[in-house]
C-alpha cells in the first residue's frame, strides 16, 4: 500500500484527466442547466398562452370592437388588423395602438374604436395578442 | 550554498517537470477556451431556437404586383413575434416552395412585426384557395399558417 502512495508514475495522466472531466462536466451542465431554463420558461408560456384565448365582435352599430377574454390570465393586446374589401382587392391596415390598452383581466371584455370607422365594405377584423393568440370577427354587408 | 549551485543532478527532472505543466494549462485553457466558445455560440444559436414564437398574423395576397427594387411581389405576410427572443426570419413557403422575399432575413425584436414582401411560386392566386404559409428562421424553427385568397 506504501508502495503505491510512494509511487509518483502516472500522477500528471490522473490529475489532467481529472481536470479535463471537470472542465467538460462543467460545460456540459452548464447547457444543460440552461436549456432546462429556456425550455421551462417556453413551456410556461404556452401554459399562458393557451389559457389567455380572446373573443372578438363588431358592436355598437359596427363601430366598436369588443375584446372578449374568454381565458384564465389577463390579456395583452399587440396588433389589431383590417382587411377591408374582398377577394384579391383587399387593403389591409394595421393598427400597434391597441398594445396601449390596459390587460384585459380573465373574463372581462374591452371596447375599442374602430380606427377606420363603421365598415360600409366587407371587412375582415383580426386582433393579436402579445402571446401570440389570434382572434377575428368579420363584417359581411 | 556554493555547492547547491553548482550541483546539476536533478535539473532535468525540474525542466522537464515544469515543461509538462506548462503543457497541461496551455492544453486545459485551449479545451477551456474551446468548449465556452462552443456552448456560447450554441446558447446564442440553435439552442435558443426553444424559445422563438412567432405567429403569422396577416397574409395579403395581391391582384396586382407591387415592383420593389425592380423585383415584382404579389403578397405580404405579416410576422409577429411572441417568443422570448429576437428572430430572424429567412424563408418563406408557400405551399411547401420557397417564396421569394424582400431581404436575405429579417430581423424581428421581442414584440416587434415585421411586413414581408413575397412572390409566391404561383403566377397569382386563385380565388378562395387555401394557402399553408411556412416561415422558418435562421435557428431553423418553422411556424405556419393555412390563410385563404
Amino acid at each position: 500500500m506504501l508502495r503505491i502512495i510512494r509511487n509518483k508514475k502516472g500522477t500528471a495522466e490522473v490529475v489532467g484527466t481529472i481536470m479535463a472531466i471537470v472542465i467538460l462536466l462543467y460545460f456540459f451542465t452548464n447547457v444543460y442547466l440552461w436549456n432546462d431554463a429556456a425550455t421551462k420558461q417556453m413551456d410556461q408560456m404556452y401554459a399562458d398562452k393557451m389559457n389567455t384565448q380572446i373573443k372578438v365582435t363588431l358592436t355598437g352599430d359596427n363601430s366598436n370592437l369588443t375584446i372578449t377574454n374568454i381565458g384564465g390570465s389577463d390579456v395583452q393586446l399587440a396588433m389589431l388588423w383590417t382587411d377591408v374589401g374582398s377577394g384579391l382587392n383587399q387593403t389591409h391596415y394595421y393598427d400597434s395602438s391597441v398594445s396601449t390598452i390596459p390587460l384585459i383581466p380573465a373574463g372581462s371584455s374591452q371596447n375599442i374604436t374602430l380606427p377606420l370607422g363603421a365598415p360600409t365594405v366587407e371587412t375582415v377584423y383580426t386582433v393579436v395578442t402579445t402571446l401570440g393568440n389570434v382572434a377575428s370577427c368579420s363584417y359581411n354587408p | 550554498m556554493r555547492k547547491m549551485y553548482r550541483n546539476r543532478k536533478g535539473i532535468s527532472p525540474v525542466i522537464s517537470t515544469i515543461l509538462m505543466i506548462m503543457i497541461a494549462i496551455i492544453g486545459m485553457s485551449i479545451v477551456f477556451a474551446y468548449v465556452s466558445v462552443y456552448t456560447q455560440n450554441y446558447q446564442s444559436g440553435i439552442g435558443s431556437s426553444v424559445m422563438e414564437s412567432l405567429t403569422i398574423e396577416d397574409v395579403c395576397f395581391n391582384g396586382t404586383n407591387t415592383v420593389v427594387n425592380g423585383v415584382s411581389f404579389n403578397g405580404t405576410v405579416a410576422v409577429y413575434n411572441s417568443g422570448l427572443i429576437a428572430a430572424n426570419v429567412n424563408s418563406v413557403y408557400i405551399d411547401g416552395n420557397a417564396a421569394r422575399i424582400n431581404a436575405t432575413d429579417v430581423y424581428i425584436p421581442v414584440g416587434g412585426q415585421a411586413v414581408i414582401l413575397v412572390q409566391g411560386p404561383y403566377p397569382h392566386w386563385n380565388l378562395g384557395a387555401p394557402y399553408n404559409i411556412k416561415v422558418t428562421t435562421m435557428r431553423g424553427s418553422s411556424f405556419e399558417k393555412t390563410f385563404t385568397a
